[in-house]
């Protein structure tokens, strides 16, 4: 008999509202483990608001979240931002520094060298460990907060428009790797606006819009009338093999 | 040239100054990263309103100072998180109105008004055993929980949204960090004075971020630059008799304007 996985993070009835305007009502969703999931929807709509509740940076007004299930009752959560809320061209931090931070514990330096030096090969940083954090690019800076997170050991990886202003070439490499982490089985929430890469990419497309979660599912045929209705054009998403097991 | 350091006031002010260049850029760094510059000027004159309240009073000035410097704390995280006002303008606001409050209380009382420029300038050279031992202690603790703390401190100066994710009580740690400031601030007062503590908590560091190095690494630079501008300042100031605060800190922004078109130079060089 087959035992039906319980999902990592369930989200019941979500409602935010912030000075009388509501930003998400009603968002309903379960994410399961090892599951890739996509939210998208135009700027303004409230994917990320939606990823600030679950990391507990913005309360709800209503509704509820549960993140954790019986096998993993309190999951470890790594999180890339958008953009860092401190101006990085000024902080004073070398790649080491920022990927060392996400060490949850004391370590002894070796093991902590160790540590850093696996997780910078994993997003293939490992020659800019000590580069200054302002002169790396969009894309190696994502890449090296990813480092950081996978430090953490994190059961769930949630990145918020992880791609934004990154060219082509390092989108395509971020997005790789973030494939790379998927098929070793991590779960990953994604914020992004690019729809067609999205649907590339991910199992799961959540589309979020005006508040509402309009669409939730694998369908393609579905997802481009979701899109369609949400942008009031005529988008096409095209169906992408990325069944890659 | 070391004959200065024969008499014991000379021993005395070089022991404090140099307690005081290892803890204040250490717990400057994190000020500045975060942007908070300011608020080690404005503890310092809350401080200096504390003082001015002890001594009219009867109660010991350095512990009112800490007092006061602790409300202002709580009051700027207060708003910093409510994000009612601009926070910078709550810190111009407390260092104006602080620094007027003190003024008005010095000129109340009679033999205080001696002090105020002592407490505004500090006295490096009357340093007393007694206040070694009040700084040293404060440094001490201090010390300790920066290098206990390193990791949450680095992550909430880094980035306050990945602290919060990665589960750290943001909260609690800002408090810390703020209640070290104020503790390290209104013990040096009396020692560098209101006007010259905070500029010895924040020119040093500037001047070592411009090394874009390692945070460690910047922290250690900007206690030796602190280190450097203090010895020299003290003896600076016996050999042309000036005045050895600003002494110190004229030599801090000396060192700094030298790194930085050493640094400008050496980056027009390479391109």
């Amino acid at each position: 008999m087959q035992i039906t996985p319980q999902p990592l993070i369930t989200v019941r009835d979500l409602c935010v509202t912030l000075n009388e305007i509501s930003i998400l009502s009603d968002i309903c969703f379960e994410l399961n483990m090892g599951e890739y999931v996509g939210v998208i929807g135009p700027n303004g709509g409230g994917k990320s608001t939606l990823i600030k509740v679950l990391l507990n940076l913005l309360p709800q007004t209503s509704g509820t979240f549960h993140i954790g299930n019986e096998q993993i009752p309190h999951p470890t959560i790594g999180y890339v931002p958008q953009r860092l809320v401190q101006n990085d061209v000024v902080f004073p931090a070398i790649v080491s520094d920022v990927v060392a931070s996400g060490l949850t514990k004391h370590v002894r330096r070796k093991e902590k060298k160790e540590r850093i030096l696996a997780a910078l090969e994993k997003t293939n940083c490992t020659h800019l460990i000590d580069r200054h954090m302002s002169g790396l690019s969009g894309g190696e800076r994502q890449r090296v907060l990813v480092s950081r997170t996978l430090l953490m050991n994190p059961h769930i990886l949630i990145l918020d428009e992880p791609t934004a202003g990154m060219d082509i070439a390092s989108e395509q490499q971020f997005f790789q790797l973030l494939k790379e982490l998927h098929d070793e089985g991590m779960t990953i929430l994604l914020v992004s606006h690019d729809i067609d890469r999205i649907a590339k990419e991910v199992d799961t497309v959540l589309c979020i819009n005006h508040s509402m979660m309009c669409f939730s599912g694998t369908s393609h045929l579905d997802m481009s009338d979701a899109i369609n209705k949400m942008y009031g054009g005529h988008v096409h998403v095209l169906h992408h093999d990325h069944h890659h097991h | 040239m070391f004959d200065f350091l024969s008499f014991e006031f000379m021993q005395r002010a070089v022991i404090g100054g140099t307690i005081i260049a290892l803890i204040a850029p250490w717990i400057g760094s994190f000020l500045v990263v975060r942007r908070l510059s300011l608020l080690s000027d404005t503890l310092s004159h809350v401080s200096l309103f504390g003082i001015a309240l002890g001594l009219l009073t009867g109660i010991h000035p350095l512990l009112s100072a800490f007092v006061c410097a602790l409300g202002a704390v709580a009051l700027i995280e207060y708003t910093r998180t409510k994000r009612s006002v601009y926070p910078e303008s709550l810190l111009a606001l407390l260092l104006a109105g602080s620094l007027s409050l003190a003024m008005i209380l010095f000129s109340l009382s009679d033999t205080a008004y001696v002090s105020i420029f002592q407490y505004l300038f500090g006295s490096i050279v009357t340093i007393t055993w007694s206040d070694i031992a009040v700084i040293g202690t404060t440094a001490l603790i201090t010390a300790l929980l920066l290098t206990r703390f390193y990791r949450q401190f680095f992550l909430i100066s880094f980035d306050e949204d990945i602290a919060k994710s990665s589960g750290l009580n943001v909260t609690m740690y800002n408090a810390l960090l703020l209640f070290l400031a104020a503790g390290v601030i209104s013990f040096s007062l009396r020692i560098v004075g209101a006007l010259l503590i905070g500029a010895l908590a924040i020119i040093p560091v500037m001047t070592a971020v411009l090394y874009k190095t390692s945070f460690k690494k910047t922290i250690l630079l900007a206690i030796g630059y602190a280190v450097v501008s203090v010895w020299s300042g003290i003896y600076l100031s016996y050999t042309i008799d000036t005045q050895s605060g600003p002494t110190i800190v004229g030599i801090s922004i000396l060192l700094f304007v030298i790194t930085f078109l050493y640094k400008q130079l050496r980056r027009t060089h390479q391109k």
